[in-house]
Order: C-alpha cells, then structure tokens, then sequence
C-alpha cells in the first residue's frame, strides 16, 4: 500500500516539476504573465508531494514495512527507532529521495523570501529542469518504494552508520550540496537575461553564502562522526568521497570570494559567474562519484553502470547547456548598475584587498582542482596503461600545503585596504616577527622540538590572528569566519604534531600509561545491545593519581549484518581527547588495545562550526540591512 | 567602502572583547604546551611492537600509516583489520628489528606489491602530471582570466 | 582567434571529464591490483609438503613445464567454489597444478582434498604466510601462470571460472609451452 502511495506522490511530483520547469519558461518567451504566475505555485505542489514521498518513505522504516524492498535492505526490527527513522538515507536510492526534498526545500524557501523577485519565475524554471532530470532518475532507476516481489527480511543498517553522526551529517550535507542550485539558477536565469549586475551578485552571494553554511557545517559534522567511528583517531583520510564533498566546498569559498570581490572590481563578474556553475556541477559530480562504483572508498553506496550513466548524462545536460548559456552573450553588455563604480583594473591601485580576494578566489580554485585530479589520477593513470598509481593523504597533505601558506599570509592582511604607507609596514614587520618568533620558540620551548612544518603553520596561523582586531572592527562576520579557518588550521597542526598513540597488549587487573596518564584494565564483560552482542572492556584513566574518567571500548558483533565493529570510547577535552579502542583478543584474557592522546582535536570542528556561525552572522546581517 | 556604522558601538566592544580573547588563547596554548613535556615511553613490556630505540617506532609507524593495505585498499595498514594488515605489519615489523634500512623495506614492499602499495604516489614520468598538477593550474587560470 | 579558443576550453575539458568518466563505468576495476612479479622469476621457497610428510615442495620443482600455482585455503569459500573447475582443467586440459595452502591448518587442508578432490602435484604448506607476503597476494584464491623457466607470467585474482580459464588462461598456458 505504502509501494502505490509512495509511487503516486513521485508521480505527482514529477508533474509539477514538469509544469514548473515548462511553463515559467514559455511564459518568459512569450511574455504570458499566466505562465510565470505557476511557477510558484508548481513549486510549492512539488515540494508538498515530495514531503508526502519522504513521510510515508519514513512510516514505512517505523512501521518496519519489509514490503519495500529498500525498507527490507536496510533496516531490522530490532534496529531503534531513531536509526529506523535515519536509515531512510542509509543507501543509494533513500538519499536520491532526501536530495530531491532538500532541492525542493530551498526552492519553496527561496521563493517565499524573493516572492517579489522579477526572475522568479525563470530561476524556478531553471530549478524545476534539475529537479525533473533528478525525479526521472529517482523513479525509473532508483525507486525507494519498490515492491518486495516476496516478503523479506530485514538485513539491518550498516553497523558504522550506526551512530548519532549519521543523524545529523547527511542532512547537513545534502542541505549544503544542493543548495548550490540556487546561486546556479540565478546566475542562468541572470545570464538569460543579460543582466549581471549589483543586484544579482548581491542575491547570489546572500544563496552562495546558506548553502556554504551547510555545506561547512555537513562537512565537519562526518569529519567528527570519522573520528567516533572508524576507531584509529583519524578525522580526514582524503578518501575520494570525503574529496567528492570537499570539491563543491573549495569551490563555493572561491565563489564567496569572488562576489565579494565584485563589489570593488567589475572584472570579476564572468569569473563569480563560471564559478556558479563550477560549483554546482562538482555537487552533480560528487553526487555521481559517490555511487558510480569507480572509485575505491569505504563510503560509497552501491555501484551500479546504469545508474552512473544516467547521473552523467545529467550532469552532462546540465553543465553543457549552463556553459553554453555563460558563454554565448559574449558581446552582448553585461547590464551594470551605475551606483557600482568599477574600480581600476590595475591592481593594487587604490584597493589592496583586491589582491587578497583575487589570490583567494584563484587559490581555491586551484586546491579543488587539484583535488580533483589526485582523486581520478589512479584511474586515468589506469586507462593510460601507466600502471597502478595510488594517490593517497601523503600526496594531498604535500601538495595542500603551499596553497594554504599563501591562503593564510593573504588572511591576514585581509583588513588592509591600503598598503602604501610606510607606518602600517613598520607595524606589520613588527607583528610578522613576532609571529615568526612564536612559531619558532613555542614549540621548542614546551616541547624540545622544532619542526620545520609545525613552526611555519604557527607562525602563519598567529599572523592571521594578530591582524584580526582590526578585522573585527570592519567584518565581523568575516573575521569570525576567518577565526574559525584559523582555529581549524591550529586543531590540525597541534594535533597532528604533538598527538601521541601507544598499541599495547595488556591482562586485566594491569595498567599503562600514555604519558602523564595511567590507565588501568579493569576487566570486560559482555552485554547486549537491541541488535548487537557486545564485549564491552572497563578502563580506569588516572593522572597524577586523581580519576580522571572511565572509558569503556567496545567490540560489537552486529548479528543481522554479520559484521564486528569497532567502538571507541572518548574523553573530550577542549585541550586534548583521550581516545581508547579495542584491538584483538589475544588470548584467554589478553587484549590488544589502542591508547591515542589527541591535543587540540576538538579545535577542528570548532574551527568549522565557528566558520559556519561566522558566515550565519553574514547572512543575519544582511537580513537586517534589508528590513 | 562598506560602512558599517550600525556595527561601530558593539565593533568597539567587539574589538577589545576579541583582543582579550586572543591574547588569552595565545596565553592558553603557551601554558598548555607546557604539558607537553611530559615524557612519553616508547619501549615498556606492554607495547605490542616493542622497540629499542624512539627512532625505530617512529620509523614503524611511519611506515604503516602510509602503507596502503592491499584488501582493504583505502586504509592504512595501521588503521585495517584485515589478516593480510596484520601479517604485513608484523613483516614491518620484523625487518627494522632486523636493521634493515627504510629503503630496504620500501624495496622489499614494492617488489612484490608494486608502488601502489603506498599512499604517496612515486615521483616519476608517469606522474609528472600529478605533481605539477597545481602549479599548472594555478598559471593556466591566471592566463584564462588574463586573456 | 584567441578568445575563441579560450570560449570553447571550458567544454573541451568537459568533454573530456565526462567521456573518460564514462569509460570507467564500464572499464574500471578499482579494486584490481596487476601482480608487481610478472616476468620475475617465483621466489625461491621450500614449505613442507602436505600430502608426504617429512618431504618438502620446493620452487625447483615448477621447473621444466608450464604449470599453475594456486593459492587456496579451506576457510576461504570462493575457493571452494574455484575447486570443481581446477580438477576439470587438470583432467581434460592436462595442465600441471601446484598448489599452496595459505594460513590453515594441515589437518583441515588434508581432509578437505580428502572430500573435495586432490588436483595438486604438489602442495605446500604456507602456514605462516611468508611465501603469500612473496607473492604479493591480497585474496585468496589466486592463481600464477608459471612459464619453463620458473617465470611467472600471468596473475589471476579470484576464483578462476570456466569462462575465464577457457578465454584468458588457457590461451596463454598454451602459447607459454610452444615458447
């Protein structure tokens, strides 16, 4: 029953996707004010149908109807109910059906915000086409309410989606992916109507900048879910699906950069505008990379060739036509607001920020390229017959590093409007040493140690810091923004360099210490979990004799799924985590077991989550302006 | 340029407030590092892989944090599960206990796993491209732009 | 001129993304790795022998003729699988067969080809795993072509099926002799 409904709300969906990707489109040719009038209302069907798709989708999971041969696939009785209710994302076709509802979330959000907006109706149209291609995918090659021929059973979530993580990463994600459908549509919908000008870069900053939020907040929610999950203290592996989410992210920065940009110099506008497209077709691309099977990932979902065609094709489609659009009023003027006054195109004229923001923008687009390319070299390497070439974290890691150097020395001379005056060098030199200084000794002071690599990220992060205050007195909301990057940066370089980790086989009833810390191994008993059997070890950790926690590591063998699975057990701390997991049982009582001490780990994701609040309080901003 | 007088009276508290709070960072990190001399053991009973010398750890972990594993090719051998990992690390293992020498374990790993068995790709004709990648990049976008 | 061509780079590149991406929907085996010892010669190992105790399976003997080496374990259920077509390639195409048994028990292994079938000349007992490390094998099962002079020269990862033996192996096993 669930399987008719279910198809029925797609069907419904489509037609209104349909309705509303033709008509505001013929409306526009043919000046029918009617045929515009029904792109808002086609949305809000759309959006309503596919709700009725993601509701009853879910009802099926809670009510564990294995009718459904998705529902069968990834769920079990004995799952909890929260993870039932999140397993809907679980797999390939369930997160097609979140991608669609989030497209059509921003879509109907969008449009109420810009009700007033004359290209409405045509930005509609340009979404409606996407979210048509996607709907047909969705119902002829990765149904969710397909029928069971025969009653099945439940073959249970994928124990490491088994995480409070998994509640909230992907929808984060997605939220982030696809809301780069709006800066794109606009863009189109601008560039169809000649009319690149102030006020569209200001809308598509405004769109650029949610989904970025988002997408920065999705991206260090499952670095912080890798962490919890995949038992070895690691939050960023350069796996191509983690290089798949990162693409669109490189590239929005770049393209938050480069409207900024276009406020001061009018050149920018046909590079904001590629980068639009750019960025929404690397979602498509992560989105088709993910599930196409040719890449080698612990994460991606099951391959498919017919479903890989069908998401080319797509992207194929969509990226041509955006293209041909960008690229087609070559000569035609590019309509200008006369209140913007275009500034010299000489660089470094009168605004110095220009080059920050330009050799930003460039930097950015350079490191997601790269990305890209190391991520496909080992199949083009493959198809060239160069042989097997593996591109693993040591070559991003290398090769990342001199782009984020120059990204942070441009950082910190962001507030700087003006580089001209002897003054301000006295004073810079003076804050470039003392930087330099802090880099240095810092270390080799507290630690014994100096580290080439670890002191030049110090010093560049401390030289982003110093120049903040007068940042904050201008851009709140970039400095707050920038602070997170820098935060970010510090959590990796701290922890990278001085993070310590001890593999050791120990009895019960005996204790080890990782450095100032001892740990003693109190025993281990088995529980039950509502779909695992669980042996679950007791861990006492002292420092100078005072308790400081217990910590309990799990090994958890998931009955349905067949599958043993890692849990870790963490002492959180702003400073530094304590992290244990279970290795093997060595013998009758022997355990091996993994001890990692983590200094500054949590600035990572604080580092993002105070990215994501920085660019929040942009948009708040703005919001205000506009009242 | 952008006037944000609206954002002047609370900028002024938000100037001395983030001056404050950078300064107390910066005094944080300093006094947390200070933790960090503590010493950490590289060679009691316990350790799984015991060695003699902090170098030899560092050389043991070195090497199986950027050794691919070969079963489940987008771990490291340090992070898989696999039996295969767990023989290769105990190989690892056993050649620097051995003494032999980084180049004699990286020899001995390729010659029978290829030079995909390490994360880092080489740096060869094949893949000139690779590392030239963001260089090239970089230029060619500023000539596009340019011209 | 110029600019034209410029116009159009942004599509060549796509183009060319998009094509090649599309190849690896339907070529690419990711998880594939080439044999990093083809045109070497097989490492030089002694293992005990399984079905003759006290005697030893030597490199040595995999000299002379074109042979296979299969990797095989009786945990590993595609090797069970693989069994059936390793006994009709020794009986009707009379290829030599020679065989490791890679991290089991012997007394598993001995009663297993006692139930199954026993295509082997020889087998060797790789109970550590050492020679497996030699060999460069991530699965198992996996099976060499090993030419006259002890060379290996084809690797085939997984159980071998007929359609494969009849295809890819048995062609080469067959150029190999008339070398």
């Amino acid at each position: 029953m669930i399987s008719t409904l279910g198809n029925i709300t797609l069907v419904c969906a489509l037609l209104f996707a349909v309705l509303q990707s033709s008509l505001p489109l013929s409306g526009t040719w043919r000046k029918n004010v009617y045929a515009l009038a029904v792109a808002r209302p086609c949305a809000w069907g759309q959006f309503f149908a596919i709700l009725c798709a993601y509701l009853l989708l879910t009802l099926a999971f809670y009510t564990n109807d294995f009718s459904l041969t998705y529902v069968a696939a990834n769920s079990h009785p004995a799952l909890p109910w929260f993870y039932r209710l999140t397993a809907l994302w679980g797999a390939h076709e369930g997160s097609i059906l979140l991608w669609i509802l989030f497209l059509n979330a921003w879509t109907v959000y969008f449009s109420h915000r810009q009700k007033n907006l004359a290209s409405l109706p045509l930005i509609l149209a340009i979404v409606g086409c996407v979210s048509v291609c996607f709907l047909l995918f969705l119902i002829f090659t990765s149904n969710p309410f397909l029928a069971a021929p025969y009653p099945l059973q439940g073959q249970d979530l994928n124990p490491l989606l088994q995480d409070p993580g998994f509640i909230i990463h992907p929808p984060m994600l997605y939220a982030g992916y696809v809301g780069f459908v709006i800066p794109f549509a606009i863009t189109q919908a601008a560039l169809l109507q000649k009319k690149l000008d102030a006020s569209w870069a200001m809308l598509t900053r405004q769109w650029t900048l949610a989904a970025w939020c988002f997408l920065t907040l999705g991206i260090t929610l499952g670095s912080w879910w890798a962490y919890r999950v995949l038992g070895w203290g690691g939050f960023w592996f350069w796996d191509p699906v983690e290089n798949a989410s990162l693409l669109p992210w490189l590239m929005g920065t770049a393209l938050l950069h480069s409207l900024v940009l276009f406020e001061k110099h009018a050149g920018s506008v046909r590079w904001s505008a590629l980068l639009t497209i750019i960025t929404f077709a690397f979602s498509l691309l992560g989105t088709f990379l993910v599930r196409s099977g040719i890449l080698v990932s612990a994460h991606t979902f099951a391959n498919d060739p017919a479903r890989g065609i069908f998401l080319l094709l797509l992207l194929a489609i969509v990226a041509t036509l955006a293209l041909v659009n960008y690229v087609y009023p070559r000569h035609a003027t590019l309509g200008m607001d006369p209140a913007v006054k275009p500034r010299d195109d000489s660089l470094g004229a009168r605004d110095d920020s220009l080059i920050g923001l330009w050799g930003n923008t460039l930097l950015l687009f350079t490191a997601a390229m790269t990305v890209l390319i190391g991520t496909l070299y080992p199949l083009i390497a493959e198809t060239l017959k160069l042989g097997a070439i593996s591109v693993g974290a040591p070559y991003f890691n290398l090769v990342m590093t001199p782009i984020l150097f120059l990204l942070l020395i441009l950082m910190g001379f962001a507030p700087y409007r003006d580089l001209h005056h002897r003054k301000l060098w006295f004073s810079l030199l003076r804050k470039i040493v003392v930087c330099l200084l802090g880099g240095i000794f810092l270390p080799w002071f507290f630690s014994g140690t100096i580290d080439f690599l670890t002191s030049l990220l110090l010093a560049l992060s401390f030289w982003v810091l110093i120049n903040l205050p007068i940042a904050m007195r201008q851009i709140p909301a970039m400095t707050i923004a920038h602070l997170g990057f820098v935060i970010l940066i510090l959590g990796i370089t701290l922890s990278s360099a001085f993070s310590e980790e001890r593999e050791v086989r120990i009895q019960p009833q005996e204790n080890t210490r990782l450095g100032p810390y001892v740990f003693h191994f109190l025993g281990t008993d088995e529980i039950q979990g509502e779909n695992y059997k669980s042996i679950r070890a007791h861990f006492l950790v002292k420092k100078n004799q005072r308790i400081i926690t217990d910590l309990t590591p799990e090994k958890r063998f998931y009955l349905v799924r067949d599958m043993i699975m890692t849990k870790v057990d963490i002492h959180p701390g702003i400073f530094r985590d304590l992290y244990i997991a279970l290795g093997e049982p060595l013998d009758k009582t022997a355990w091996s077991v993994r001890l990692y001490y983590k200094p500054f780990i949590r600035w990572v994701w604080s580092g993002g989550v105070l990215m994501t609040l920085g660019g929040l309080l942009a948009l708040w901003q703005r919001r205000q302006k506009s009242l | 340029m952008r006037e944000n007088k609206s954002l002047v009276m609370p900028a002024q508290a938000g100037i001395q407030l983030s001056t404050q709070m950078l300064r107390f960072f910066l005094l944080i990190l300093a006094l947390f590092l200070l933790f960090l001399t503590s010493t950490f053991a590289y060679a009691t009973p316990q350790d799984l892989y015991p060695f003699s010398s902090p170098a030899d750890a560092q050389r043991f972990q070195a090497f199986i944090k950027t050794t691919r594993c070969v079963v489940c090719q987008n771990q490291t051998l340090a992070e898989s599960n696999a039996p295969l990992a767990k023989d290769l690390r105990d190989k690892i293992y056993t050649l620097i206990k051995d003494q032999q020498s980084d180049a004699d374990i990286t020899a001995f790993l390729t010659q029978r796993y290829g030079t995909f068995i390490f994360m880092r790709p080489p740096v060869n004709y094949a893949t000139l491209a690779l590392w030239l990648a963001p260089l090239l990049i970089f230029f060619l976008t500023i000539a596009f732009l340019v011209l | 001129m110029k600019k034209a061509n410029f116009t159009l780079m942004p599509f060549i590149i796509l183009a060319t993304l998009l094509g090649f991406l599309a190849y690896e929907l339907f070529h690419a085996k990711p998880q594939a790795l080439p044999s990093a010892l083809i045109g070497q010669s097989l490492p030089n190992f002694r293992l005990p022998s399984l079905l003759e105790p006290g005697k030893n399976f030597s490199a040595a003997e995999l000299q002379g003729r074109v042979s296979l080496l299969n990797i095989w374990a009786t945990w590993c259920s595609a090797c069970r699988i693989e069994h059936e077509t390793l006994i009709i390639i020794n009986q009707r195409d009379h290829v030599p067969l020679f065989s490791i048994d890679y991290k089991d028990n012997p007394e598993d292994a001995k009663l297993w080809l006692k139930n199954l079938g026993n295509p082997y000349e020889k087998i060797g007992e790789d109970t550590q795993g050492d020679l497996g490390i030699d060999l460069g094998i991530y699965g198992t099962p996996e099976t060499f072509i090993i030419d006259k002079q002890g060379k290996i020269r084809y690797r085939h990862v997984g159980a071998l099926d007929e359609n494969t033996w009849q295809e890819v192996l048995l062609p080469l096993v067959r150029q190999y002799e008339r070398e």
